[in-house]
């Protein structure tokens, strides 16, 4: 087990290299000097110059990139041009009303997802597997900002039942004093006891919440529906019945645990998918995650920030692909060998 | 008054597209108590949809119990809800060991986790009595090192093991009719005489009645009083095995019993297939008899008695010679 963990862990190693070396060597022949941006806009060449030099920029590049890895192995993501506050600062002020949207997303996966694929499986080519289904490709084949849109549009703006983006509503960020304990606006709220502010927050959270969610909820219904039929017709399963086991326990123990493998390594996976989903929902609902922090560098051509937010999606998907790998691992025919 | 065991105008079939065909249609099966009764057929002869039928686990909804009876100690078990065939049946009354001892056994689980899910829920023992009757069945069905094997996966386990595993959970809670499904099938010939000796003991020692499901006629002849002969899901020969494996009536239990080695140093022979059209209207084997004439293209033959009661054959030439 110790050496499978540790075979992964090199294995993610190498990819997070890959990411480094593919980010690195982009930010290099983007049609735009960094320098200029980080002199400012009206600064003389001698300025601009001092600031090539203070950027490292004048170096060989395979310097440029020794420096670029050492950084990153202490977790230093470089200056964002635009700020000149550290990248990784500002990602891990913006990353908490992310893995707020992240976290809603898979945990409906898991808790509409996974049942909705039970019920689907156990009810085949009934109506409730048909409802499930249709759900399903639906879910898997909109696009996200298209979701994102519709959503806005009916609901907030047509309907008005809710907000058309924020995080939370004007009169309250003005009148009211936020609290910042961990940075997850709905636990801080919880934790100080702010119910006024919690439920705005959960106000402003139902639209986003949907838009990112319904993909994994119809990925991981359909995996586990799929993974679950196979099940459902191997000998085992009838051989329990013929012990006169309950369909019930039959169903979401006995069969249930056979397609755990491939659900886990779905729900982590589209929780990789979701991350990156949220740069368009948060786009859209201006909600202040990495998503938006990014497409502010973007349009800014705000590398060091771009190249930040490249390298922590590659190291969430890689550590979510590790995990996933070692629940399957717990299976215990895979530990064997 | 029907038998212990008895299966009356049994017809049951699977939905494909266009219609439903039948796959098992017999008129008559029954068995006494504590009897053990082979049932020898080809594959696909409908020897597992029989035994699915009977513990109510027909695949749904392709297959279709389109009428008969099925009686097993007074009562119909084809009237009864699926709730009660669960609880008061299955694995209670009735058991069944199926094929595969390597597909049988949830591979996610331990063999111990298996057997006390089954007695928890049968019997309400919990704990430590629990683990207790678990290692005495693992001991009933022979397994050495009880305690050790309680803790293992079912791939940890020979085939052999596994098997004996499978019958341990089977009758676990007392049942005293078993369906044994091949249960050979897939293991190596050293290891059959010891599964099969074990069935054999077990039902002496349980005094529990026996379905054995063979494709064997000679596993069969061994341990069962009475052997019945199922081609193409009717019952075309039965009667005491020793009888139908030295007199065989039907055409078709010829070629099963000509096909087995006399001794060591006779060639198996075997007589191969004449194919005719086939028979719709008439007889099932016609299109594989080789001796069938032109009347049993026109109707079914019936089980019936030839030369002695006890003796029977859905064969029209049977009686002629």
């Amino acid at each position: 087990m110790l050496r499978f963990i540790l075979r992964r862990l090199i294995l993610g190693g190498v990819v997070m290299f890959g990411v480094a070396l593919v980010t690195f060597f982009i930010a290099r022949v983007i049609p735009s000097d960094p320098a200029a941006k980080w002199a400012g806009p009206r600064a003389t060449p001698e300025q601009i110059a001092k600031a090539r030099a203070e950027l490292g920029l004048d170096q060989p590049l395979i310097i440029q990139f020794g420096t670029y890895l050492l950084d990153l192995a202490q977790g230093n993501l470089g200056y964002s041009l635009r700020t000149r506050r550290p990248v990784a600062l500002e990602l891990a002020e913006s990353l908490p009303a992310t893995i707020e949207l992240v976290l809603i997303s898979t945990f409906a996966a898991v808790f509409i997802g996974l049942p909705l694929g039970v019920l689907s499986a156990k009810y085949k080519d009934r109506l409730v597997d048909h409802l499930s289904r249709l759900f399903s490709i639906g879910a898997v084949s909109l696009p996200t900002f298209w979701i994102g849109l519709i959503l806005q549009l009916l609901f907030a703006r047509t309907l008005q039942w809710f907000p058309m983006g924020g995080q939370l509503s004007t009169e309250i960020k003005l009148t009211m004093e936020i609290p910042r304990i961990t940075g997850f606006l709905t636990l801080d709220s919880l934790i100080s006891g702010n119910f006024v502010i919690l439920l705005d927050a959960l106000w402003h959270l139902v639209l986003p919440g949907i838009t990112i969610g319904v993909y994994p909820v119809g990925l991981v219904a359909r995996m586990t529906r799929s993974a679950l039929l196979e099940i459902l017709s191997e000998d085992y399963i009838t051989a329990a019945r013929s012990y006169g086991l309950q369909e019930r326990v039959i169903l979401w123990s006995y069969a249930l645990k056979n397609s755990l493998g491939p659900t886990s390594t779905v729900v982590a996976l589209s929780i990789g998918y979701t991350l990156v989903n949220t740069f368009l929902t948060e786009t859209i609902f201006t909600w202040p995650g990495i998503g938006s922090y990014v497409a502010t560098a973007v349009i800014g051509l705000d590398y060091p920030a771009i190249m930040g937010v490249t390298i922590f999606s590659a190291f969430s998907y890689v550590v979510l692909n590790l995990i996933s790998d070692l629940i399957v691992a717990l299976d215990p025919r895979v530990r064997m060998s | 008054m029907s038998a212990y065991f008895e299966i009356k105008d049994l017809l049951v079939g699977f939905r494909t597209f266009e219609e439903t065909r039948p796959v098992l249609n017999i008129e008559r099966l029954a068995i006494e108590r504590g009897e053990t009764y082979g049932l020898v057929g080809e594959s696909g002869a409908g020897k597992t949809v029989l035994a699915l039928t009977i513990l109510g686990l027909l695949p749904k909804p392709a297959g279709v119990i389109q009428r008969g009876e099925i009686w097993f100690d007074g009562e119909d078990l084809l009237k009864k809800s699926e709730s009660e065939l669960a609880s008061l049946y299955r694995g209670k009354r009735l058991a069944m060991i199926f094929q595969d001892p390597m597909s049988t056994l949830n591979p996610v689980f331990t063999v111990g986790q298996q057997i006390e899910r089954v007695i928890e829920y049968h019997q309400g023992l919990r704990g430590h009595s629990r683990t207790q009757k678990a290692v005495e069945l693992l001991e009933m069905v022979k397994l050495a090192d009880a305690k050790n094997i309680l803790k293992k996966y079912p791939h940890e386990l020979s085939g052999g093991q596994r098997q004996r595993v499978v019958i341990a959970i089977a009758l676990s809670c007392g049942a005293e009719f078993l369906i044994a499904d091949e249960p050979t099938r897939n293991l190596d010939v050293t290891i059959q005489a010891g599964i099969l000796q074990l069935i054999d003991e077990l039902r002496k020692n349980l005094r529990i009645t026996v379905l054995f499901i063979a494709n064997n006629v000679s596993l069969v002849n061994v341990f069962c009083k009475r052997v019945g002969i199922l081609y193409r899901g009717k019952l075309v020969e039965e009667g005491p095995s020793p009888l139908v494996i030295r007199e065989p009536l039907h055409p078709y239990t010829q070629t099963l019993i000509s096909a087995l080695p006399r001794d060591r140093s006779e060639r198996p022979r075997f007589s191969g297939f004449e194919l005719k059209p086939e028979a719709p209207q008439g007889c099932p084997f016609y299109s594989r008899c080789p001796i069938g004439v032109e009347f049993c293209v026109q109707q079914q033959p019936r089980l019936e008695a030839v030369i002695r009661p006890e003796h029977k054959a859905a064969c029209f030439l049977a009686r002629s010679r």
